[in-house]
């Protein structure tokens, strides 16, 4: 019974480290599906992790948090795509200077505003996004196996994981059955071929761009105010990077792309859950 | 809009990139339900012009009347909706989309694609149905070959409701009998009222196909004939500007000793597909032996082979005797100092650095040889002068051996890649596409030089995918179809049609046996 439990417990935390990584790695998805190399994603998590947390902590709403990590996010992204695209700069110089940008100006600022050596204050009800629990989860909860997998596993996660596990079918979606997803397939492909069919090269990979930040800005909020509370300097730790490496390794159908995004938060995991550290060296 | 006015008229259209006047004052009228060629040397604005009429580049001044009508056409979507459709010479597809999503990239009907496909599927059943153009829509377009992948192209513009058709080279591509097929297809558009522009450098298809025929020469339209009136000598003529021979002119080749003899060659790419299948080929002294095959069926892995860039997986290539596989020499390097010139296929990626000087480049794979050195180090004035003395002996226009290579036309660059191979006085020398993208004037300048060198007694490798080139050039004729040597034969037996099935894969014996009746051939 103890490995159903460890397991169970592995794949609880695995949601949670995995929600950032998978909407980080459908960010970046979206930007090398259009042809924009974006290694700037770990920069616009960040600075939506900082903005978020900046956000709560002032207004006290998590969810006035989440927009304004969203439109740093879209804001570092539009910069992104105005060196890139606009203006035809060197996208992997372009997005090392966003990264360098956040993570030198996120603390320089928060150390003016709060002066708490570049952190936010920590944050607490509704500035955090907390956990939710779903109908049933105590009634069924001691049902063996379904019960507790129901109540362990998938309820108690806050919105944001939700909304990640909600993000792949949709990005699937959108990406495989849409215009504006065979668009984007083809300008990464093959842009004078969208050029030559009258479609605006440029505009197209704004638009992707545009979804990159979104949703980078909705892992960089994670972050800060739903997986932990309250910013910290160089709080994504390379996250943007892992997700980059993920949305890379995908090449093709929808299936492929799943595999890398699963299995990248596991290392993290074993690398963090002690408990479960401690269980595997006791076999 | 009336209707006797022409499909499409351009009045003075001018275009200046820089201080170059790409198009001066151009005008042309073509008429409905025609097929119109635009001929002219490669540089001569063709392609510029075009792109202004499908909307890429704007014209500095100038109108363009579609119908009649003035339209302002300043990008592809003006463009579309004025009716014109553009087969790009190098396809503008998605390879990993399927025909159908090619098709309706930019027309989806909707925001949901499901719609939008099924509807495409039975007016592109239509389309195929009318105009003879056979493709299956389901296939990935980077599985299909050349000849289809240009189908689809067609498609899509008739697709896009395209009343005049525009299509730049569209025969590069294709074996002898694709290009019979796709005048086929340009006669039935024809017969079905619409317009078609082709451009080319190719005075056959000129004469096989066109009503009418507008000559380009560095930006301007130097004449309108219809084609019926004129051949293709004078317009060769009006093309460069002064009489040039289309046919080169040599004596019978005097073979010497065997220089060079290939046997059992197999080369596996990296993927694992085998690249060259057995290859055995012979170079004698004062032959030119010509490798003729639609690109893409090992001749540049023969090349690369025997160029000592990469190792072939087994076989043995015998030089003067002496064995060259799994030999120290066997590199691009040593290969040139025991006499085995190679000038590349492509000179921008493997024949010039376009950001060194001329004179750098006509030293580059000797430089380091005494001629260009004093001491250890480059001797400067020894590489420009040298370069100088090629220059003048090709000659190379501008007559500047400090220009960047970049900053010369692609004849010129070949001449400096063939000038720096030529002059090192090889035993061997293998050329690989001679004249791809080089002006007449340039090119019978090449095959004379050419031509000398095998005179001289040299053993000469000409892989082309120009069909022409090869039967002028050559005195003996490989045709090598999916990595393997199809079958060989004297330039004197080899004809178009024959050389054309060859390179289509069906060798002359499976000819006799399977056809007994010759029927293939007719």
């Amino acid at each position: 019974m103890e490995i159903f439990e460890v397991t169970i417990l592995l794949l609880d935390a695995t949601f949670r480290v995995a929600t950032p990584l998978v909407l980080a790695a459908l960010a970046g998805m979206f930007s090398e599906r259009a042809g924009v190399v974006d290694i700037g994603l770990e920069g616009k998590m960040l600075g939506a992790a900082f903005a978020a947390a900046a956000v709560a902590t002032t207004t006290g709403s998590a969810w006035l948090g989440l927009m304004a990590g969203i439109a740093a996010s879209l804001a570092l992204s539009s910069l992104h795509a105005y060196a890139c695209v606009t203006h035809n700069g060197n996208q992997v110089v372009s997005g090392m200077a966003i990264n360098i940008v956040v993570a030198g100006l996120t603390p320089t600022l928060g150390f003016a505003w709060f002066k708490l050596g570049g952190r936010t204050p920590a944050l607490n009800g509704d500035e955090r996004f907390s956990s939710i629990t779903l109908p049933f989860a105590d009634a069924i909860g001691n049902i063996p196996v379904i019960g507790y997998i129901y109540a362990e596993l998938i309820s108690g996660h806050n919105i944001i994981v939700y909304m990640a596990a909600a993000a792949v079918p949709i990005v699937a979606y959108v990406l495989f059955r849409t215009r504006f997803g065979l668009r984007v397939r083809a300008v990464g492909e093959n842009p004078h071929a969208v050029d030559t069919a009258g479609i605006s090269v440029e505009i197209l990979r704004y638009k992707a761009l545009a979804v990159t930040g979104f949703l980078c800005g909705i892992a960089g909020t994670y972050l800060s105010t739903a997986h932990g509370a309250g910013f910290i300097r160089d709080m994504t730790a390379g996250k943007g990077y892992l997700a980059l490496a993920a949305s890379y390794s995908e090449n093709g159908s929808q299936s492929q792309l799943c595999w890398p995004v699963c299995s990248l938060p596991l290392p993290t995991r074993y690398r963090r859950d002690f408990r479960v550290l401690n269980y595997l060296s006791s076999v | 809009m009336t209707t006797n006015a022409p499909a499409l008229e351009l009045r003075r259209v001018n275009k200046w990139f820089g201080a170059v006047h790409a198009n001066r004052d151009i005008s042309l009228s073509v008429g409905r339900g025609t097929i119109h060629g635009i001929i002219g040397e490669n540089g001569a604005g063709k392609s510029t012009l075009m792109s202004i009429v499908y909307g890429f580049y704007e014209a500095d001044e100038g109108e363009i009347y579609v119908n009649g009508a003035l339209c302002d056409i300043d990008n592809p979507q003006a463009s579309i909706e004025a009716g014109i459709g553009m087969v790009h010479q190098h396809f503008m597809l998605v390879d990993t989309f399927t025909v159908l999503e090619n098709i309706i990239l930019g027309v989806e009907g909707g925001n949901r694609l499901a719609g939008g496909i099924e509807k495409a599927r039975i007016e592109l059943e239509r389309l195929e149905r009318e105009y003879t153009l056979e493709v299956d829509v389901d296939a990935l377009v980077g599985d299909l070959p050349v000849g289809l992948r240009q189908r689809v192209e067609i498609l899509k513009a008739l697709y896009r409701g395209a009343e005049i058709l525009i299509l730049d080279e569209p025969t590069g591509v294709l074996t002898p009998q694709e290009a019979d097929h796709l005048f086929r297809i340009l006669n039935t558009l024809r017969e079905q009222g619409k317009t078609v522009i082709l451009i080319t450098h190719k005075l056959r298809e000129i004469m096989a196909i066109t009503d009418h025929v507008s000559v380009m020469r560095r930006g301007e339209m130097v004449a309108h004939v219809a084609t019926k009136d004129t051949d293709r000598e004078k317009l060769a003529e009006l093309m460069v500007g002064r009489s040039v021979l289309l046919r080169v002119e040599k004596e019978k080749a005097t073979p010497g000793a065997d220089l060079m003899t290939i046997e059992g060659l197999n080369y596996i790419d990296e993927d694992g597909v085998a690249r060259l299948k057995n290859i055995g080929l012979t170079l004698r002294a004062g032959e030119i032996l010509g490798i003729a095959g639609v690109s893409g069926n090992g001749q540049s892995e023969l090349l690369e082979v025997l160029g000592g860039i990469i190792s072939p997986t087994s076989g043995s290539i015998r030089y003067k005797g002496e064995e060259l596989v799994k030999n120290p020499k066997f590199n691009a390097r040593d290969l040139r100092k025991i006499g085995l010139g190679h000038v590349p296929e492509d000179r921008h990626k493997a024949g010039l650095v376009l950001s060194f000087s001329a004179n750098e480049n006509t030293a580059l794979g000797y430089h380091d040889l005494p001629m260009f050195n004093k001491g250890a180090t480059l001797d400067r004035t020894k590489m420009v002068s040298a370069c100088e003395t090629y220059i003048e002996k090709f000659d190379v226009r501008p007559p500047d051996a400090t220009l960047k290579a970049s900053g010369f036309s692609g004849g010129n660059q070949q001449k400096l890649v063939l000038a720096r191979e030529m002059e090192q006085d090889p035993d061997v020398l293998l050329v690989g596409q001679p004249t791809r993208g080089v002006d007449i004037g340039a090119i019978e300048f090449i095959h004379k030089q050419l031509i000398h060198m095998r005179d001289q007694g040299k053993a000469i490798l000409v892989v082309s995918v120009e069909i022409d080139e090869v039967m002028s050039l050559a005195d003996r004729i490989a045709v090598m179809f999916d990595g393997a040597i199809v079958g060989e034969l004297d330039a004197s037996e080899a004809t178009e049609q024959r050389l054309g099935l060859m390179m289509a894969g069906i060798s002359d014996q499976e000819l006799h046996v399977s056809d007994p009746e010759g029927e293939a051939v007719s």
